[in-house]
């Protein structure tokens, strides 16, 4: 499903990777986390390297201690991740039982938590069911108990997918607040381009379970490389230009899984194909430094 | 002058609240709070606001699949209230629905063919060939090849999907389509695509939209007018233009802002603070103050009705106006 996704967060900035449902956005979140159900799926290879040590080689027990204490991550749908018969306040706690913490200091760092992601009142939410929470404030008690062990990377599934836009530009600001606070590593998974454009230092752009471009934020949005990239913005561009009469698509739709070719993953769709792209699979490039893209026939400058 | 397409006029709804042993009424939520409006044949009007405002409860309210508490529906001119089921049946043929999920709204046992015909098989009296025929037509013109006619839903893309339920409802020959976010849980390539057929439609057949979405570029590009809803009423209403170049309500402007630009340069967005409140204890006053940028205490008792401030342009709200 993905295939040899290659990526580095350090220290503070934050990666986008974009890409419409079944790209394996989350597949590769899940990979790095180790949560792929087993036995349907498995990681065949890759390494995930946390401050230089390959966390693969833990075994899953030890990897345990890292999950959610390193690593962390906040799902997409805050309905169905929390536990419906339970208080906040008592998941909050079972956290940072985790994390040692027990009576009053337990509670006083749930009530630590609940404030610093912005939900007033908190003794009071304490006592609170999942159902008596909006949506935005149930995302914010799972970047509570995310942030909770003051994790060195944090890894957000679509937060803010299911949440009003309103709602979406406050928990975005929250999230880089928090980001600076914690000097953490966050990884933003999205298919919103203006999410990306607004939070993102660099950015990772997937089709058909590969990395098909590789670029800073500035770069990608001036002088995007892959066809894929490039007509995603211009159908985006499209749609908030207020001269336009006809929107600009990507003929044709993402093929099923299995239903790729030997060739490059976007070769169905491709306005640019030629011939090679059928037999030959195009390998990440290193056109401009850091940005990449793996397109043999790359769109030149000034397209957009 | 004839008459509009559709008009709406002061309609309501309030869902009574029951509670305790005896289930006596407790409260009453009120959804949809005296609104009016009018589309014209061949006009779109876009409807926007946040989860909660009550824009999918008025469209259900035009079709009185939901009863409204108090309000008058006219559309081609006759009344859709105050008669009774058959007639209404009859009247509504040329009003039809989309719905958001196509995955929900398409029964998964059946064919394409059978969900694309089920509207002439409830009207009866078509022939087999009459009605085979007008299938093929529809799926044609949302341009699904008829091969898809013996396939199940779960066989097609989102997007596949999405023209099936468009299908079903152009197989009535329909004046005036309500579509609820009909594109809200599709992919932005294929979101395009979806987009583009129903301007098409438009072009093609003169049919009315009311549209609609909670992306306020969706909503800019499909609509002639605007109207942005906020907790059960219409805080502004207006031209396409007028409402997305020259935005007065403060609810408007903050929702115009809270939508991320495609600019990579950093910008100070202006967020709207605090949630949308219960609909069961809506503030005194004007609904948004408690959130409102601009508030005075006169907006905690004063309800603001709509003023009109230019051509086709209204808005509820007394401080923005001045």
């Amino acid at each position: 499903m993905v295939n040899q996704v290659d990526f580095s967060v350090g220290p503070g900035e934050t990666l986008g990777v974009i890409g419409e449902s079944g790209c394996g956005k989350s597949v590769t979140s899940l990979s790095i986390m180790r949560l792929i159900p087993k036995p349907w799926g498995r990681i065949d290879s890759g390494q995930v390297m946390l401050q230089g040590e390959d966390l693969f080689l833990r075994s899953a027990a030890d990897f345990r201690k890292i999950r959610g204490r390193e690593i962390s991550m906040v799902f997409q749908d805050p309905m169905t991740s929390l536990n419906p018969v339970l208080t906040i306040g008592v998941q909050l706690f079972e956290v940072l039982d985790h994390l040692g913490l027990t009576g009053k200091q337990k509670h006083q760092r749930a009530i630590e938590l609940l404030n610093e992601v912005g939900i007033s009142d908190a003794p009071q939410r304490l006592k609170a069911y999942a159902h008596e929470l909006s949506g935005g404030m149930k995302q914010r008690v799972m970047i509570a108990m995310a942030i909770a062990a003051n994790p060195k990377v944090l890894i957000a599934d679509e937060p803010t997918t299911a949440l009003d836009v309103t709602i979406q530009a406050q928990i975005l600001r929250l999230l880089k607040k928090l980001q600076s606070d914690y000097n953490m590593s966050l990884v933003l998974i999205t298919h919103d381009l203006g999410v990306v454009a607004q939070v993102c230092d660099h950015v990772l752009v997937m089709y058909g379970g590969h990395v098909v471009e590789k670029a800073a934020v500035s770069d990608l949005f001036r002088s995007p490389l892959h066809p894929y990239t490039a007509g995603l913005i211009r159908s985006i561009k499209s749609l908030t230009d207020k001269t336009t009469k006809k929107l600009y698509t990507i003929p044709g739709q993402v093929p099923r899984l299995g239903q790729f070719g030997q060739g490059c993953v976007f070769y169905s769709r491709c306005d640019q194909r030629k011939e090679r792209c059928e037999i030959e699979k195009p390998p990440l490039s290193n056109e401009a430094g850091e940005h990449q893209a793996a397109c043999f026939y790359p769109v030149s400058l000034g397209v957009l | 002058m004839s008459p509009p397409l559709l008009k709406v006029e002061a309609i309501s709804k309030s869902f009574p609240l029951r509670a305790g042993v005896l289930g006596r009424v407790k409260h009453h939520l009120q959804a949809v709070d005296q609104i009016s409006l009018t589309v014209e044949a061949n006009q779109t009007l876009g409807l926007v606001g946040e989860s909660g405002s009550g824009k999918s409860t008025l469209a259900r309210l035009i079709l009185h699949l939901i009863q409204p508490t108090a309000g008058k529906v006219w559309f081609e001119g006759q009344p859709l209230h105050d008669i009774s089921y058959k007639e209404r049946l009859r009247r509504r043929k040329g009003l039809q629905m989309i719905f958001q999920d196509p995955l929900d709204s398409l029964n998964a046992r059946w064919t394409i063919g059978q969900l694309v015909a089920e509207p002439l098989l409830i009207e009866k009296g078509h022939s087999r060939q009459k009605i085979d025929y007008e299938v093929d037509q529809a799926l044609e013109r949302v341009g699904l090849p008829s091969q898809n006619k013996h396939r199940y839903p779960h066989e097609l893309s989102g997007g596949q999907r999405q023209r099936v339920g468009i299908a079903r409802a152009l197989i009535m020959g329909p004046r005036l389509i309500l579509a609820d976010e009909p594109v809200s849980a599709l992919d932005v390539s294929v979101q395009a695509q979806i987009l583009n057929l129903l301007q098409e439609l438009q072009a093609d057949m003169g049919v009315s939209f009311l549209f609609i979405a909670h992306d306020i570029h969706v909503i800019r590009f499909m609509s002639d007018r605007i109207a942005v809803m906020y907790m059960g009423k219409i805080v502004e209403i207006g031209s396409q233009e007028e409402v997305t170049n020259n935005p007065k309500h403060p609810y408007t402007v903050g929702l115009w802002a809270s939508v991320p630009s495609l600019d990579p340069q950093p910008q100070e967005v202006q967020v709207i603070k605090g949630e949308i409140p219960s609909l069961i204890h809506i503030p005194m006053g004007c609904a948004f103050h408690p959130r409102c940028p601009v508030a005075q205490e006169s907006c905690k008792s004063f309800t603001p009705v709509l003023q009109n401030i230019a051509e086709d342009h209204q808005v509820a709200c007394p401080v923005a106006v001045v």
